[in-house]
Parts: C-alpha cells; sequence; structure tokens
C-alpha cells in the first residue's frame, strides 16, 4: 500500500511545486518592465530616447490583439516617431494584428508615409490574412522606391498563393522593374506559383536582359514543372534564349532528366555559348545515355576551346572510360587551359600512366 | 523499515527530478521569452531593427546562398579566364606605352600607342562578353574581380578594368 501512496505524494509534489513555479513567473508583459500597457502606450509617444520608445513597442506587443485598436489612432500621431514606433509594435505582433490591415494598406500606399517601408513590413509579418493587401502592394512594385519595392516583393510572397494571380498580371505589363520585382516574389513562392510559367515564357521575350536572367532563375525555382518549357525554349531562335534554357535545365540537375535528348542536340547549336552550356548541363542532369556520351566525345573536337575544355570535364563525369583516351588526345591541344586540364584529367583517371 | 525508507527516498528522487524537469521547461521558456525582448531593444532604433529583420528575410536568404555562390575554383581554369587575363596585361602593357609616348615632341608614336591601347581595351571588352556567356549570371562579375585581381598588379589599372567591367562591357549581348 505504501507504494502507490509514495508516487501520490510524489505526483502530488510534482504538481505543487510546477504551479508554484509557475505562479511565481513572471507574465509575459511583466517582462517589459512591470509597466501597465497605459504606461507603454505613454511611454511610446514620450520617451526621450529611441531605445526606451522600443521596449514600448516591444511590450505593447507582448499584450496580443486586444492591443491593436489603442494603437491604430498612433499610425496617424502628429509625431512621426510615435507613428514608426506603433508601426513596429504591429510588426511586432505579426499575424495578431491582422486587424490593422486596412490601415496599414492605406499607409503602404501613401507615398509621403514616414513609416511606409515598416507597413510593409507589418503586412508580411501578418502573411496570408493580409491579402486584401495584394493590390497596394503590387502597385508599390511599380515606384522608383527601391526599398519599398523589396519590401513589397517579400510582402506579397509572406501572403503567398493569393498573391499569384497579381503577380502574373505584373509580369504582363510593359514595365521590366515592376516584372523583376515580381519574379523576385515568385522566386520565394516556389512551387506555389507554378501557375506562373506561360506568362513568365511570355515575358522572357522581352529584350531587358535582367528581367531575363530573373526569370529563368524563377523557371529554377519550379523544379520539375519547368523542365518541359525550358526544353521548349532550347529551340528559340535567340541563342541568348537558348543558351539560358541549358543554363537553367543544369541548375536543375536530375530533375531535368527528361531534357537529355534536347541538351544532347544543342551540343551542335551554332553558337558557342550554347553548346558549352548543353554540354555542361548534360554533366549536371546526371545523362549518361549512348548517345551523349557520343555527344560529348564529338564536344572534345569543338572549335571553340571553352567547350572542348568543358566536354572534357563532363565527359570525365558521364564516362570516364571515354574520358582518358579524349584527355590524352588533348595533352596537345592548342590552348594551354585546355591541355592544363587534359593533363589533370588524365591524372586523376589514370594516375600511374601520367 | 529499511525497505520503506528506500521507498520514500525514490519518491522524493522522483519529486526532485519532475522538479527540476518542470523549472527547467519554466526557465528555457521565460529565457526564450526574455532573449526575444532584449534583441531589440538593445538595438535601440528602428534602422538596426530593420538590419536584423533583413539578415533574416528571405530575399536576403536568396542573395546569400543561391544567387551569389563561391565562385567555383574550376570556373578560373576556363580558357576564357586565361583569355581574359592575357587581354588585361595587353591592356596594361598598352597603357605604359601610353603614359612613356605622351611625350608631346613624338605625336606619331604617341598616336601608335593610343590605338594600341584602344585595341587592347576592345579585345578586354570581347573577352568580357565571352565570359558573359560561360558564367552564370550570378558568378560574372566575382569571376572578373578574381580575374582582374590575379593578373593586374596594381590598383590604378585594376580600376581601369574594373571600369569596363562596369559599364556593362560583358552584357551588350
Amino acid at each position: 500500500m505504501r507504494r502507490p501512496v509514495n508516487s501520490i505524494l510524489a505526483g502530488g509534489l510534482a504538481v505543487l511545486l510546477s504551479g508554484g513555479l509557475w505562479i511565481a513567473a513572471p507574465a509575459p508583459h511583466a517582462l517589459a518592465g512591470e509597466r501597465s500597457l497605459g504606461e507603454l502606450l505613454k511611454q511610446l509617444q514620450s520617451a526621450d530616447t529611441l531605445a526606451e520608445r522600443m521596449r514600448a513597442a516591444e511590450g505593447i506587443a507582448e499584450y496580443g490583439p486586444s492591443v491593436v485598436p489603442r494603437l491604430l489612432p498612433l499610425l496617424d500621431h502628429p509625431d512621426p516617431r510615435t507613428q514608426e514606433y506603433a508601426c513596429l509594435a504591429l510588426v511586432r505582433l505579426g499575424p495578431e494584428a491582422e486587424a490593422a490591415v486596412p490601415s496599414l494598406i492605406r499607409q503602404a500606399s501613401r507615398r509621403d508615409c514616414v513609416f511606409r517601408r515598416y507597413a510593409i513590413f507589418a503586412l508580411h509579418q501578418i502573411g496570408p490574412p493580409a491579402a486584401p493587401a495584394v493590390p497596394a502592394l503590387i502597385g508599390v512594385l511599380t515606384e522608383d522606391a527601391p526599398d519599398c519595392r523589396l519590401a513589397a516583393a517579400e510582402a506579397l510572397a509572406g501572403i503567398g498563393q493569393a498573391a499569384v494571380p497579381a503577380l502574373i498580371e505584373t509580369l504582363r505589363r510593359p514595365d521590366p522593374r515592376a516584372s523583376c520585382a515580381a519574379c523576385l516574389t515568385l522566386q520565394q513562392l516556389g512551387a506555389q506559383a507554378v501557375s506562373a510559367i506561360p506568362a513568365l515564357l511570355e515575358a522572357v521575350a522581352a529584350p531587358d536582359e535582367s528581367l531575363r536572367d530573373e526569370i529563368f532563375m524563377t523557371l529554377a525555382g519550379f523544379g520539375g514543372d519547368a523542365v518541359e518549357p525550358l526544353a521548349r525554349l532550347l529551340d528559340s531562335p535567340e541563342p541568348g534564349l537558348r543558351r539560358r534554357a541549358a543554363l537553367t535545365l543544369g541548375r536543375l540537375q536530375r530533375t531535368a532528366h527528361p531534357s537529355e535528348a534536347a541538351l544532347g542536340k544543342r551540343t551542335q547549336d551554332s553558337d558557342a555559348s550554347v553548346r558549352f552550356w548543353a554540354v555542361r548541363s548534360l554533366a549536371a542532369i546526371g545523362a549518361a545515355s549512348p548517345a551523349t556520351r557520343q555527344y560529348l566525345l564529338q564536344a572534345v573536337g569543338d572549335s571553340d576551346p571553352n567547350v572542348r575544355w568543358q566536354a572534357l570535364t563532363s565527359l570525365a563525369s558521364v564516362a570516364p572510360e571515354l574520358a582518358r583516351q579524349a584527355a590524352r588526345d588533348l595533352l596537345d591541344d592548342p590552348h594551354p587551359s585546355v591541355r592544363k586540364q587534359a593533363q589533370a584529367v588524365a591524372e586523376a583517371l589514370d594516375p600511374e600512366r601520367a | 523499515m529499511f525497505a520503506s525508507l528506500k521507498e520514500t527516498l525514490q519518491a522524493l528522487l522522483a519529486i526532485s527530478v519532475l522538479a527540476t524537469v518542470f523549472w527547467g521547461a519554466k526557465q528555457h521558456s521565460l529565457a526564450v521569452l526574455r532573449a526575444s525582448n532584449e534583441v531589440q531593444p538593445a538595438a535601440g532604433s528602428p534602422d538596426d531593427f530593420r538590419a536584423s529583420r533583413q539578415a533574416s528575410s528571405q530575399v536576403a536568404k536568396r542573395h546569400g546562398s543561391p544567387r551569389h555562390p563561391g565562385i567555383h575554383s574550376r570556373f578560373l581554369d576556363l580558357p576564357i579566364c586565361a583569355d581574359l587575363s592575357e587581354a588585361l596585361q595587353q591592356m596594361q602593357a598598352a597603357a605604359v606605352r601610353l603614359g612613356d609616348g605622351s611625350d608631346l615632341y613624338d605625336g606619331r608614336r604617341s598616336t601608335t600607342a593610343q590605338d594600341e591601347y584602344q585595341a587592347a581595351v576592345s579585345r578586354v571588352r570581347a573577352e568580357l562578353q565571352i565570359l558573359h556567356t560561360l558564367v552564370a549570371p550570378e558568378q560574372y562579375e566575382g569571376l572578373c574581380t578574381h580575374v582582374i585581381e590575379r593578373t593586374l598588379p596594381d590598383n590604378l589599372s585594376r580600376l581601369a578594368a574594373r571600369r569596363l567591367v562596369n559599364s556593362g562591357a560583358g552584357m551588350a549581348l
């Protein structure tokens, strides 16, 4: 009988002890210096130092969503610092500040708002419930304010899938700057944004080089869904697009294996940079079919030294037995870098003979 | 009697273990809470706040890893890097000759040096264009810097080469 009694005693004491510890622990808002909400709001508006105001903002945020109605009027306070720190308290509240979305949208849309970036960041922190802010944030993407544009791109990514249709619309506008920012958002959304692929393929026709790079970077984040469209771009009449498509397929690594045949064909492209990237990406995607080996062997004899260098490098990883002979053949290549690479490959594959 | 004492000791041990666990968990959560409070007040200004949040932002992560990966050392072995290096050396030599030939009494010599310098600059531009097509876009600038610093000995000639890179010589494709 004594054993259960002891167990009950042990359990009871443990509960009491833990309860005692819990009671002894301060409430979260007490960490802000045992100040009441009223005191903290006063400190936010009138403290002498910025650090004190920041502490007040932190303390206010610990009170949770119920504090939002008290903060909203401060966003229109005559003192810009009070506005700023009230907004930072909303940032700290994160998703709990959902009730502030309409006010934050209003502030984020005002070009003269001193805490505009923080208002945008607060929307970012709120996340999907800030979906009504999508049109305003898309508007910021088209503005000449790089900081705000970047913040808006992040906020849209925080909102998630609800932002994708508006981002697609932005890609279709003739504004490379806004399209680049839309791409940044889509890159963060990754596979959630695959519905943007057709719009990205349309936008790639734009002559803006930076936008093209961003578009291909975005496609690289879509994984397997991007392989087929990228393989189609390998047949584009523009060498710049064929080259970027080959590069991006390589970035997708083994996911892009279905593009092996299309990449193989591009090892015989009229443009040396396309041949170079096709040869490089074939190894990256793990291609090793007899046709690929043949393409790589032919590329070892390419007229461009960069392509020969890369073909030998790729062949060494795809078919070492073929690379051994190719390396020996390239030991007297006219370009010193190719000879050096041939020597390195020969030594790596056949250390004794080298 | 001994058995009873043993059981009591066991019970006390169990209590102390449980109490320690609860206390530890509580302290941990308080520490986390305090830490989250202390980070920002220590910063003290919205700009510090912004800096700290930017460090954790997704765009910062993007620029930190996939966008700007370290230059793969193998890229430096590409034939184009050797060609660019050679073109940079020619440009530097032509610049020296241009300085020597800027003698007012030897106008013809000066014109020849100028022509040579222009030709060397054109070759650097051409090599930059090729390099731009052969490396991933995010690696282009870093690789140019590597080749320039490896090839050119002084800051003045490096600056002249950097100007060519920054003027978008490699981007005009």
